[in-house]
């Protein structure tokens, strides 16, 4: 177990090196750089940017230079300053953080909440026309980009009044009470988790139906059948917990992706969450600020994939970790 | 031997049972069976085909404009198959008139009518890049219209538009696919059959693109080949980059496959007779992994017109004025017209068809090619 | 158990469905807390006298980059800090496009230009109680045109030309005393003004010793405590959240007065809602949750105006000094390999008055802002907008879209179909084709240069739309130089007139996109605008400044460096319970003059 941990987190330093690597040698051999974004903008001149691009560094081509100038301090845990905002990226990163976990956690709690019973719901019922709502849903979940169901939303949005068209809170926010901000947040959250939701749902949920078809006809529930025990009891005491362990490994993966998978809704949506914050600073070449997402979007992922082997090993005795 | 055979492929032992059908014959004949799957392939051969006669069906180019007409909403509904007197008459549209020009609303002009014609002559263009031509399917005399979608800002017919998006968004999922199934099946059998070293590398490789959050990856490497401009550079540069991140998995599961199969008798046996590397990798071990690979190809057709579809949005995808479903979406983003023209989300409804199509398919050839499963 | 499930869905949809606003609570105070004694010569406002209290809601597009606002150059950290928590030794009245003497009681400059003497204001108070004098004007200057601080760009405008030793030369300020200040300049510059308008206030005695260590430019960042940005404006910074808020406060020391010699200003604050995405700041706007718009896109005002009632006002502003341009290369230079950055064909055509100007002819101006612009713009024929209403000159040649004209003159410049493909060719036979540029993220750019790639094939030009990413579209015109056409555009500085576009007008100068550089005018029609300018800019009497700037148009129409294609026409909207909102084409157009807004 811990030899298994130390392996794990050993392998995990040359990997972001790699991916870091990567990244800057690609913000290096894209053309153009953050200081772009100032041109045309009244009072600026030529002579302010070029002064700009001995400030930052951005004066050599040279990938391995450059890498090295980001890598150094960051070995020290010094990630530096956005050239935009001119602010700790960790500080940036952080406010964001929360923002983007709030919408992907609810979404988790969705798709969780819901595909664990439908799935079983459609297994027991199988054929019946639950099981036909549940397929259409998971089809109609796998099937619809998140740009084109975001897009629907708003417009229901917009249509209807009901619900925000966008961003995370009201203006009025800061005049609400604790109970009245949290309704308000939750106001916001409703269709960007729906969203979000939707399409995970979709795979959780079949993923549940057919492993709960699969145990359902296994000979452990055959002899509780035949000791008389009620349908409820065989489903959720016996079937459920053994069909539930494949899923507990997909739920370890998709806390991998609580942080990196929500760029397309957050956009739309206008969310102020980490994706809009790491799309900007791609699309104004903010390095430092890229440099530390990336970094920290890895880690998420490896710490994710941990946790998914973890928990398996947790449930399942048969599994060990060498 | 015959017995080892039917532990290999248990899908020979179920042939020998049905009388001598071969593998894939069983997989068809049970693909035809499931009526979802059969719905896919149909709707996918159908939406092809459109996307290849892209020309002829389209009424208008996909840069034809006419700037008097933008957001003018479909006609579909509109087309009068009974003039004012009641009497069935050929399929006619009436004429438009502009009426508020800041709200971009329209009246049909009675005065005029416009039948609707096929196999018209109109903007010329090439039959599957190769014949020039001048027919269309159908089509209105000019200057009428006909925008049986709608029109968008500038004006252009999205019907026709959608048409020509098709050849984009619908290729790259093909094109995208072929070339990351190759590196796939590559790595993959390199790396499960070789072992040791090779495969160490091969599949640390494999984790470090794994680790990668895919789509700002993708964003930065779009980043990275911004200068080359031509639509066709921009084509095969967003196919090759969603290629490159998705090979990976198959890689991935390609090596477990090769790694069992390659302790099997026949190959332990391929081996002994001497054969090469190349041979018994080319000819024993990958095509039984053949019907893995087609289904895991099928079910991620749709991750490449996902990938376009986001990429486009985003901006960073196919330019207009060419057009893919992708970049007619992003005009739709804004909250005036989503509610005032909700007809620009129509390529929505298409991305979704195509996407669910390539599911339905996906998933019935998984189903028949998997042994267990009797139908 | 199946119905307990569904009621509680249901009850929370409509809890959340219900959810509106609890505390809409904002009363006028009678008395606002306005400390320090009145100043002793203070501003008397022209506005109508307004009650006390109540705040407005706006928006603001991105989260500001600083607090310091002699950093402060994006769009969004200017709109939040200029004019409302910083002020500059004279005010610009947006409303009725003039100076007014804000912090100071008047100004004046000697006959030769050379010599601009600034009276301040007395009993004037920073917005942390200290007082304000000379000294403070003295140590901003300093700041500003410390060559130390790297990533300063205001150093950069005052800066009059360099010494034969490449060191800057900048006007010489001193202290008359405590209350004037003068400013010696190596040569005369009527517009003077203009420049003096980036000189934001900073307190010396907040921050003199930061700068004397060297830190001064890590003060006051976002991240900063919002009680430290100390300045003159008539609110001071009450606190930020990142991606949400900042919320101003009032400035209770502030120096105007109304006409009843009540303080001001009248709003207790300012509270901006930070929304990055049209959309959301509509949707916004629509439920009543913001105040005010103070940018209604093209793309949005038919929607905005649908909410026009007795409660929301929405105004049509029109032309905005915003401009957008097609620009032919003209650059006759070679790349570091000698490569031509034009084919010399190209160039040839590109560098002809005549192919210009039939290029302008065939763009079709109205069709353009019909459907890019959904109607919202007009077309324009010159680098100033109407908008501009000190300088624009209408007498100006005009390209009202005329395709026999353009076709006529490219067949004047020898241009023709000879291979019958629809496409003309010079004697040489090369098809005239070229790539039209432009950046892909900017939407209406990106259909305008399809757009107009239309128009120009039906007058027999190939032309071709090829957006580009942003960054790869400033290189190509900035360093790299290899482009046929772009299409871009310029925002407009306030003020505006000849100071503000010297850097596209003249020859020598980097945004002079058609060819930029040069060291000596490449034609006499840029020599000619060079002298022009060079001479507005010496010349004190404003009607010779005038009949020489509306020479400077009409040589650009004629000679067409940029084809100016359109200007938007933007609006604005607001609640109508707002009294004193005087709309302005210029930014910040709603609240340049914040002090004077109240709530009826």
């Amino acid at each position: 177990m811990k030899t298994f941990l130390l392996r794990r987190i050993l392998f995990a330093i040359p990997l972001i090196v790699v991916v870091t690597f990567i990244t800057k040698s690609m913000l290096v051999l894209a053309p153009g750089s953050y200081l772009d974004s100032l041109y045309g903008t009244p009072g600026i001149s030529q002579e302010f940017i070029e002064r700009q691009k001995r400030f930052h560094h951005l004066d050599t081509e040279n990938v391995f230079e450059r890498y090295w100038f980001w890598f150094w301090p960051a070995m020290r845990g010094d990630f530096g300053y956005s050239f935009r905002y001119r602010a700790s990226v960790w500080g940036l990163i952080g406010e964001r953080v929360v923002n983007t976990l709030m919408l992907t956690g609810a979404a988790l709690i969705f798709s969780w909440g819901l595909a664990i019973p439908l799935g079983v719901l459609a297994a027991v019922r199988r054929n019946s026309w639950a099981d036909r709502v549940c397929s259409f849903i998971s089809f109609f979940g796998l099937s619809i980009p998140s740009v084109f169901f975001s897009l629907l939303m708003i417009m229901l949005a917009a249509k209807s009044g009901m619900f925000p068209v966008g961003s995370m809170r009201s203006a009025y926010w800061d005049e609400l009470n604790a109970w009245g901000r949290f309704l308000d947040l939750l106001w916001h959250l409703a269709l960007p988790t729906v969203v979000l939701g939707t399409i995970s749902l979709a795979q959780y949920m079949r993923q549940m139906r057919s492993e709960m078809i699969e145990t359902l006809s296994q000979d452990f529930i055959r002899t509780a059948r035949a000791k008389g025990l009620s349908q409820s009891r065989i489903v959720w005491r016996h079937a459920v917990p053994n069909a539930i362990n494949p899923l507990v490994t997909l739920f370890g993966f998709s806390l991998a992706f609580l942080l990196a998978g929500a760029l397309i809704t957050e956009y739309v949506f206008a969310w102020p969450g980490l994706g809009t914050l790491v799309y900007e600073s791609l699309v104004n070449k903010d390095e430092p600020m890229v440099m530390a997402a990336v970094t920290m979007l890895v880690l998420m992922l490896v710490a994710g994939n941990l946790i998914a082997d973890l928990l398996l090993a947790l449930i399942d005795p048969r599994i060990r970790l060498e | 031997m015959a017995e080892t055979v039917a532990q290999i492929h248990p899908l020979v032992e179920s042939a020998r049972s049905r009388g001598g059908l071969s593998p894939s014959q069983i997989i068809w004949r049970k693909l035809g069976r499931n009526r979802a799957a059969m719905f896919g392939l149909y709707t996918l051969i159908a939406l092809y085909a459109a996307a290849l006669l892209a020309p002829f069906l389209a009424p208008y180019s996909y840069t034809d404009a006419d700037t008097k007409l933008p957001f003018y909403p479909p006609m579909i509904a509109r087309i009068h198959l009974f003039d004012e007197e009641g009497r069935l008459s050929r399929p006619f549209v009436y004429g438009i008139k502009p009426e508020d020009n800041e709200l971009k609303t329209y009246s049909d002009d009675r005065s005029v009518k416009y039948p609707i014609r096929f196999f018209v002559r109109g903007d010329e263009y090439r039959i599957l890049w190769i014949i020039p031509s001048k027919i269309h399917l159908f089509g209105v005399e000019r200057p009428g219209r006909i925008f049986l979608f709608g029109s968008d800002q500038l004006g252009r017919d999205i019907f026709s538009r959608i048409l020509y998006g098709a050849q984009i968004s619908l290729t790259i999922g093909i094109v995208g696919i072929i070339i990351s199934t190759i590196i796939g099946v590559v790595v993959g059998g390199v790396a499960g059959y070789f072992g040791g070293v090779t495969d160490f590398l091969l599949m640390r490789g494999v984790e470090v693109l794994l680790a990668l959050p895919s789509l700002y990856f993708i964003l930065i490497m779009r980043q990275m080949f911004a200068s080359d401009a031509s639509s066709t550079s921009v084509y095969m540069i967003i196919v090759l980059i969603l290629a490159f991140i998705g090979w990976a998995t198959e890689a991935r599961v390609i090596r477990g496959m090769v790694l069992s199969i390659k302790e099997r008798e026949y190959v332990i046996a391929a081996r002994a007779l001497g054969l090469g590397h190349w041979r018994i990798i080319t000819r024993h071990i990958l095509p039984n992994t053949l019907s893995f690979v087609i289904v895991t190809a099928t079910l991620s057709v749709p991750f490449y017109i996902l990938g376009e579809v986001a990429l486009s949005f985003l901006g960073a995808g196919i330019q207009e004025p060419e057009a893919s479903w992708g970049n007619m979406l992003t005009a739709a983003q804004n909250l005036w017209y989503l509610q005032a023209f909700p007809w620009m989300v129509t390529p929505g409804f298409f991305i979704f068809i195509a996407v669910m199509a390539w599911n339905f398919l996906g998933d019935g050839l998984r189903d028949a090619a998997d042994p267990r499963t009797i139908s | 158990m199946r119905k307990i499930i569904v009621a509680a869905v249901m009850s929370a949809m409509i809890a959340l469905a219900c959810n509106t606003r609890t505390t809409p609570a904002t009363s006028g105070q009678p008395n606002p807390p306005f400390e320090g004694e009145k100043p002793q010569d203070a501003y008397v406002s022209k506005g109508e006298p307004g009650n006390y209290g109540g705040e407005m809601v706006l928006e603001l597009f991105a989260d500001p980059t600083s607090f310091n606002v002699t950093f402060a150059v994006d769009e969004h950290t200017t709109n939040l800090l200029w004019y409302h928590v910083h002020r500059c030794l004279i005010d610009y009245n947006n409303g009725a496009a003039a100076y007014d003497p804000g912090l100071c009681t008047k100004y004046e400059v000697s006959p030769d230009g050379k010599e601009w003497t600034f009276y301040l204001r007395k009993g004037v108070r920073w917005s942390d109680g200290e007082p304000f004098n000379a000294d403070d004007v003295i140590f901003t200057y300093q700041v500003a045109t410390d060559e130390k601080i790297e990533d300063s760009s205001i150093r950069d405008i005052f800066r009059e030309g360099r010494d034969a030793n490449n060191k800057s030369i900048y006007p010489q300020l001193e202290k008359v005393d405590d209350h004037t200040v003068r400013f010696r300049l190596s040569k005369p510059n009527a517009d003077f003004l203009d420049v003096i308008f980036n000189l934001y206030m900073v307190p010396k005695h907040k921050w003199e010793k930061a700068w004397k260590e060297g830190k001064f430019s890590e003060q006051m960042s976002v991240s900063a405590n919002p009680r430290d940005v100390v300045g003159l404006g008539p609110f001071r910074l009450k606190e930020y959240t990142a991606g949400e808020r900042v919320v101003l406060e009032r400035n209770p020391y502030f120096w105007k007065v109304d006409s009843r010699g009540n303080r001001l200003p009248y709003l207790d604050g300012l509270k901006f809602i930070i929304a990055k995405d049209f959309n959301t700041i509509q949707a916004k706007f629509q439920a009543g949750e913001i105040d005010v718009m103070s940018r209604v896109r093209a793309t949005d005002f038919a929607n905005i105006r649908k909410l026009e009632s007795d409660k929301i006002k929405v105004v049509d502003l029109g032309a905005t000094v915003d401009t957008r341009w097609l620009i032919l290369n003209q650059n006759p230079g070679t790349d570091t390999q000698g490569k031509p950055l034009v084919e010399p064909w190209k160039l040839k055509l590109f560098r002809n008055q005549k192919f210009r100007q039939a290029v302008s002819y065939a763009i079709d101006r109205e069709g353009l802002a019909n459907t890019a612009f959904v109607g919202r713009a007009e077309p324009l024929y010159s680098f100033v907008t109407p908008a501009d209403k000190t300088w624009y000159s209408d007498d100006i040649q005009k390209y009202p879209h005329n395709l026999e004209l353009a076709k006529q003159l490219l067949a004047e410049v020898g241009l023709k179909d000879t291979n019958g493909d629809g496409f003309l060719e010079d004697a040489d036979g090369h098809t005239v084709e070229f790539a039209i540029n432009t950046n892909s993220n900017n939407e209406m750019r990106v259909q305008s240069a399809a757009f107009i790639a239309e128009n120009l094939k039906a007058a027999g030009i190939k032309a071709s739309s090829v957006p580009l990413p942003s960054n790869v579209m400033i290189q190509i015109i900035t360093t790299k130089l290899t482009f046929d056409a772009v299409l871009f555009g310029w925002v407009g500085g306030v003020p505006p007139g000849p100071s503000n576009v010297k850097n596209t007008v003249l020859s020598s100068a980097e945004q002079h996109v058609c060819y930029p550089n040069q060291k000596t005018p490449s034609t006499e029609w840029e020599a000619r605008l060079d002298e022009l300018m060079h001479k507005i800019e010496e010349t004190v009497d404003m009607a010779e400044r005038k009949r020489m700037y509306a020479e400077v148009q009409r040589i650009w129409s004629e000679q067409l460096p940029e084809i100016n294609l359109v200007c938007e026409k933007e609006g604005v909207a607001y609640k109508n319970k707002f009294g004193n909102i005087r709309p302005s084409p210029l930014r910040p157009r709603l609240t340049w003059n914040a002090e004077e807004i109240y709530i009826k």
